[in-house]
C-alpha cells in the first residue's frame, strides 16, 4: 500500500503545529503562541499494526506575495505551473531569500497533498490569497481546515473564500476535536487521493482498535495499581516492644508515601498509555481529596455509607451462598443471609477503620511493627473512583493540549450504580475480596465496565 | 515512582529455597536407595525409578502445567506451603499481576529438577568413591531377555559409548535373587554404573540445563515486553521539554510626536482610530504598504525614511514581509484588534508577539496607546 503523506501548511501561528500533534498524538511537537516555532519542515509518521500515515509540520509563509510575483514572472503558462514551483524550490537565490516558503513547498513538490489551515476565529483577508494560489499552482490534492482558535465568529467567510481554491474545506479543532472528529477527518483524508484510500481506510480501523487496546489497558493499570494498594503494607522487624512503638509513626509516613508514589506512578503509566508524556501534572495539584487516606473526603469519590454497606452485603451474600451451594441448600439459605449481614454490618460500622496497624511478636524472638494494608471496605472504591475520573480526562485529551490536566469530578456512585447487576455484584465481590487482601482472578475485565 | 520494595526484578529469577529443596531432596533420595542392604546391593529398577522415571514424569508434568491452567507443579505446591514472607508472598502476587507467574514456577520447577540432579549425581559419585556399591537386578516375572530391550531403548541417546551400554551378560551376571548364592564377580556388579551415570545425564541433567536456560530468557522476555514495563520505558525516554525563554522589546505608550506618520500596513479602516487622538491622521500623514498596498503605494512608503508609526492586526503574526520592510526604516509597531468596528485592547501575548519581533529589529519599538493597553 501507498503511503500517505500532507504537508500542513498556512499563515505562521494559526495552530498548523497543533493539528499534527493532535493527529499523529504526538504531545512532544513544539506548539507555542510565538510565530516562527516551526522554522523547519518536521516529518511525523503515525504508524499502526496494518498501515500508517506521514504528517509533515511546515513552516509558515513569510513572503507569499514576494513568491508568487516570482513564480509569475519565471512561469510560461498555466501547464508549466507546477514545474515552475519545482524550479523555485532548486533556486539558489529563492533557497536564501525564501527559506520558509521553500521549505514548505518541498513535501508537496515531492507528492505530499496539501492540508491548509487557517484561523476561523480571525476574519479572512485578501492577504492570503498570495498563499492559496501559491499552494494552487502546486497541483497537488489538497483541503482547507479552518481552526476555530478563540470561536467560530468567521467561519463562514473564510469557508467561502477558501472554496474558491479548495475542493474540501473542514472545520478542525486540534484542542477539541474528539477521537470520533478525528477518525472522521482521516475518513476525509481518504478522498483526496485515492491511491491512499485503501491505506487510510486500514489506518481508520487500526486507530480504532488501538482506542479499544488502551482501554483495556486502562483498565488492566487500575487492576494492578488497585490490588497492589490494597495489599501494601510496612513492616519492621526491632528487638524490643518500645522500639516497635517508635517505628510506628515512621512506617505510617513511609506507607502513605509508598501508596501516593504508586498512585501517581499508575496515573503516569495511564498518561503514557494514551501518549501523553508532557503532560505537566502532580497529584498534589489535581482536585482530588487532600490525600488518598483523609477518610471524611472519601464518599465523594468511592461509595456513600449507604451504597457501601449494600454493597458489603451484596459480596456476603455471594460467599453465603458459595457455603448454602455447598450443603446442597441444607442450611435453607443462612449462608447467604448470614453473609449479606455480616457484611452489611462491618461496612456500617467499620466505615471508620482505616489501615491494620499490628505489633506482634516474632517467634524466634524480638518484634514486628506493620502499618498497613487497609481495611477500610470504601478503599478500594476510592482508588478506582479517582482513576476512573483521571481516565475520563486522558483519555479525551488532546495531543495539542499544552496546559495542566485538570481533573474535573464525575459522579462515580452514579456509574456504580448504573452498571448492569452482573458486573456491579463482580465489582463489590471483587472489592470486598481486595480488602481481605485476596488476589481477584480477571479483575481487569471486572474493572472494565466502568471504563 | 514508589520505592518499590514489593517489585520484581531480576534477582528474583531463581528462588534459592526452592533450589535447596530441590537439591536436597535430590540428596537423601539418591543416597538412600544407593545405599542398598548389608552388601551394598543396589536395586537397579529403583534406581532407574529415581533417576529415569521421577525426571521424565516430573519434567512432563511441569510441561502440561505450563502449556494448559493454572499449572500444578512442584514450585507452586511450595509456595502454597505456609513457610513464605510477607515480601515473598508479595512477588508471588506480582508474578501473578505481571501473568508469568505460571513461567515463574515452571522455572523453579527446572531449577529445583536441575538441584535434583546435580545432589542426585554427587551423592552417586560420593558412594561409588567411598564405597562398593553392587548394582543387581532382581524380578519374578521379568528374565534378561525381556529387560534388555527396553534398557537398550532408554540407552539409545549414547550409543557411541559402549562400556555405558546395557548387554545381556551384565544382565545375566547381576541377576539378583535373595535365595540362590549370588556369583561373587564384584567387577560384573559395578558395571552398571556408567549406563546410571548416562541415564541421570541424559533424562534428567541435560534437559533439565537446556529447559532452565530457555525458560530463563523467555521469562525475561515476558518480564521485558510487559505492557506496563514498556510504558515506564516510554515515560523514561520522554524527558521533560523546556520551558520557552525569550527576550522582549518594551512596550512604550507615548509617541515622541503626533505628526508621526502613519503607514497602514494592515489595511485598517482609519475610522476606528478616531479615539487616538495622538494620531494625525490626515491623508496627507498616511502611507500604506503591506499586503493590501498597490505597488505605487508601496512604492511611495519604501522611499519614506523618516520615523512612522506601522498599524498592523495584533493577532497576525509579523511576517518576512514586513520585518524586510522594516529592515530599512524607523518607527513603532502598533498592533491593534478591534471587534464590530471598535477598537479594543489587544491580548497580552499577541503584544508579547510583536515585542518579541521588535526586539530583533534596530530602530523599532512596540507602541500601545494608554487606552488600549491591557494594563488598564
Amino acid at each position: 500500500m501507498k503511503r500517505a503523506i500532507f504537508a500542513v501548511v498556512g499563515h505562521p501561528n494559526k495552530g498548523k503545529s497543533s493539528i499534527v500533534s493532535t493527529l499523529s498524538r504526538n504531545d512532544s511537537i513544539e506548539i507555542s503562541t510565538r510565530s516562527g516555532t516551526t522554522s523547519h519542515s518536521g516529518r511525523y509518521r503515525v504508524e499502526t499494526a496494518h498501515s500508517g500515515y506521514e504528517l509533515v509540520d511546515t513552516p509558515g509563509f513569510q513572503r507569499p506575495r514576494k513568491v508568487l510575483a516570482w513564480l509569475n514572472k519565471n512561469s510560461p503558462g498555466a501547464d508549466q505551473r507546477a514545474k515552475t514551483i519545482a524550479e523555485f524550490i532548486e533556486d539558489p537565490q529563492c533557497r536564501q531569500n525564501f527559506p520558509d516558503e521553500v521549505e514548505l513547498l518541498s513535501p508537496i513538490v515531492k507528492g505530499a497533498a496539501i492540508l491548509y489551515v487557517v484561523d476561523g476565529s480571525r476574519p479572512y483577508d485578501a492577504e492570503y490569497d498570495a498563499e492559496m494560489e501559491i499552494l494552487r499552482w502546486t497541483g497537488q490534492p489538497s483541503m482547507a481546515l479552518i481552526n476555530p482558535i478563540e470561536n467560530e465568529k468567521h467561519v463562514d467567510s473564510w469557508s467561502q473564500a477558501l472554496a474558491q481554491y479548495f475542493k474540501t474545506v473542514r472545520i478542525f479543532n486540534p484542542m477539541e476535536a474528539d477521537f470520533s472528529k478525528q477518525i472522521e477527518l482521516l475518513k476525509v483524508f481518504s478522498h483526496l487521493n485515492p491511491n491512499w484510500a485503501a491505506t487510510l481506510n486500514a489506518l481508520t480501523d487500526d486507530l480504532q482498535q488501538q482506542r479499544l487496546a488502551q482501554k483495556n489497558k486502562a483498565a488492566l493499570l487500575l487492576a494492578r495499581l488497585v490490588e497492589d494498594l490494597c495489599f501494601y503494607r510496612e513492616s519492621q522487624k526491632v528487638l524490643t516492644e518500645q522500639q516497635a512503638k517508635v517505628a510506628q509513626p515512621l512506617l505510617e509516613q513511609k506507607y502513605k508515601a509508598w501508596m501516593v508514589a504508586r498512585e501517581e506512578k499508575g496515573i503516569r503509566e495511564l498518561m503514557a498509555n494514551y501518549a501523553h508524556f508532557q503532560v505537566d501534572f502532580s497529584i498534589d495539584d489535581l482536585s482530588l481529596p487532600p490525600d488518598l487516606f483523609d477518610c471524611d473526603q472519601w464518599y465523594m469519590w468511592g461509595l456513600d455509607k449507604q451504597q457501601l454497606a449494600t454493597a458489603s452485603a451484596v459480596a456476603g451474600a455471594a460467599a453465603g451462598a458459595a457455603v448454602d451451594l455447598a450443603v446442597a441448600g441444607h442450611s435453607f439459605m443462612l449462608g447467604a443471609i448470614g453473609g449479606g449481614l455480616v457484611g452489611f454490618g462491618s461496612a456500617w460500622f467499620g466505615a471508620g477503620k482505616l489501615v491494620d496497624v499490628k505489633l506482634k511478636g516474632l517467634p524466634l524472638g524480638g518484634f514486628e511493627a506493620c502499618y498497613g494494608p487497609v481495611k477500610n471496605k470504601n478503599f478500594p472504591y476510592v482508588v478506582i473512583g479517582r482513576f476512573i475520573h483521571i481516565y475520563n480526562q486522558v483519555s479525551d485529551r488532546n495531543h495539542a493540549k499544552r496546559g495542566r490536566l485538570e481533573v474535573l469530578a464525575t459522579d462515580f456512585q452514579q456509574k456504580v450504580m448504573t452498571l448492569e447487576k452482573s458486573s456491579q455484584k463482580a465489582l463489590h465481590q471483587a472489592c470486598d475480596k481486595l480488602v481481605k487482601q485476596k488476589t481477584v482472578d480477571d479483575l481487569a475485565n471486572i474493572l472494565l465496565a466502568l471504563f | 515512582m514508589p520505592p518499590d520494595k514489593n517489585n520484581h526484578n531480576t534477582s528474583n529469577i531463581i528462588s534459592w529455597p526452592i533450589v535447596a529443596i530441590g537439591a536436597g531432596i535430590g540428596f537423601v533420595l539418591s543416597w538412600s536407595v544407593l545405599s542398598g542392604d548389608y552388601q551394598g546391593r543396589v536395586n537397579l529398577l529403583y534406581l532407574l525409578l529415581v533417576y529415569l522415571v521421577i525426571p521424565i514424569s516430573s519434567l512432563i508434568i511441569s510441561l502440561v502445567s505450563l502449556i494448559k491452567g493454572d499449572g500444578i507443579n512442584l514450585a507452586r505446591l511450595l509456595v502454597a506451603l505456609p513457610i513464605w514472607s510477607q515480601q515473598k508472598k508479595s512477588t508471588f502476587r506480582k508474578f501473578h499481576q505481571l501473568s508469568v507467574d505460571k513461567h515463574w514456577f515452571f522455572l523453579q520447577s527446572q531449577a529445583a529438577a536441575l538441584a535434583f540432579s546435580v545432589a542426585s549425581l554427587f551423592s552417586f559419585f560420593l558412594l561409588l568413591v567411598a564405597t562398593d556399591v553392587n548394582f543387581v537386578w532382581r524380578s519374578t516375572l521379568l528374565q534378561s531377555s525381556d529387560l534388555l530391550p527396553v534398557l537398550k531403548v532408554i540407552a539409545t541417546p549414547w550409543s557411541f559409548w559402549s562400556e555405558a551400554q546395557p548387554t545381556i551378560s551384565l544382565l545375566q551376571a547381576t541377576q539378583d535373587s535373595r535365595l540362590v548364592q549370588a556369583d561373587m564377580n564384584a567387577a560384573a556388579y559395578a558395571g552398571w554404573w556408567p549406563f546410571i551415570f548416562a541415564t541421570q545425564l541424559v533424562y534428567s541433567l541435560l534437559p533439565r540445563s537446556i529447559l532452565l536456560i530457555a525458560t530463563r530468557g523467555w521469562y525475561l522476555k515476558l518480564i521485558k515486553t510487559d505492557f506496563e514495563q514498556q510504558l515506564q520505558s516510554e515515560i523514561n525516554r520522554h524527558s521533560p521539554r523546556a520551558p520557552e525563554t525569550f527576550e522582549i522589546s518594551p512596550v512604550v505608550h507615548q509617541l515622541p510626536n503626533n505628526q508621526i506618520v502613519v503607514n497602514n500596513w494592515g489595511g485598517l479602516d482609519l475610522n476606528m482610530l478616531s479615539i487616538l487622538d495622538e494620531l494625525n491622521l490626515s491623508s496627507d500623514n498616511v502611507i500604506c504598504a503591506g499586503p493590501n498596498a498597490s505597488f505605487a503605494e508601496q512604492t511611495v512608503a519604501e522611499r519614506w525614511r523618516g520615523e512612522q508609526l506601522v498599524l498592523v492586526k495584533s493577532w497576525e503574526p509579523p511576517l518576512g514581509e514586513l520585518a524586510d520592510f522594516l529592515q530599512n526604516s524607523k518607527g513603532y509597531l502598533l498592533p491593534l484588534d478591534w471587534e464590530e468596528q471598535r477598537l479594543i485592547s489587544p491580548r497580552e501575548s499577541h503584544v508579547q508577539e510583536w515585542q518579541r519581533f521588535a526586539k530583533k529589529l534596530k530602530h523599532w519599538q512596540v507602541y500601545v496607546p494608554e487606552k488600549l493597553s491591557t494594563k488598564n
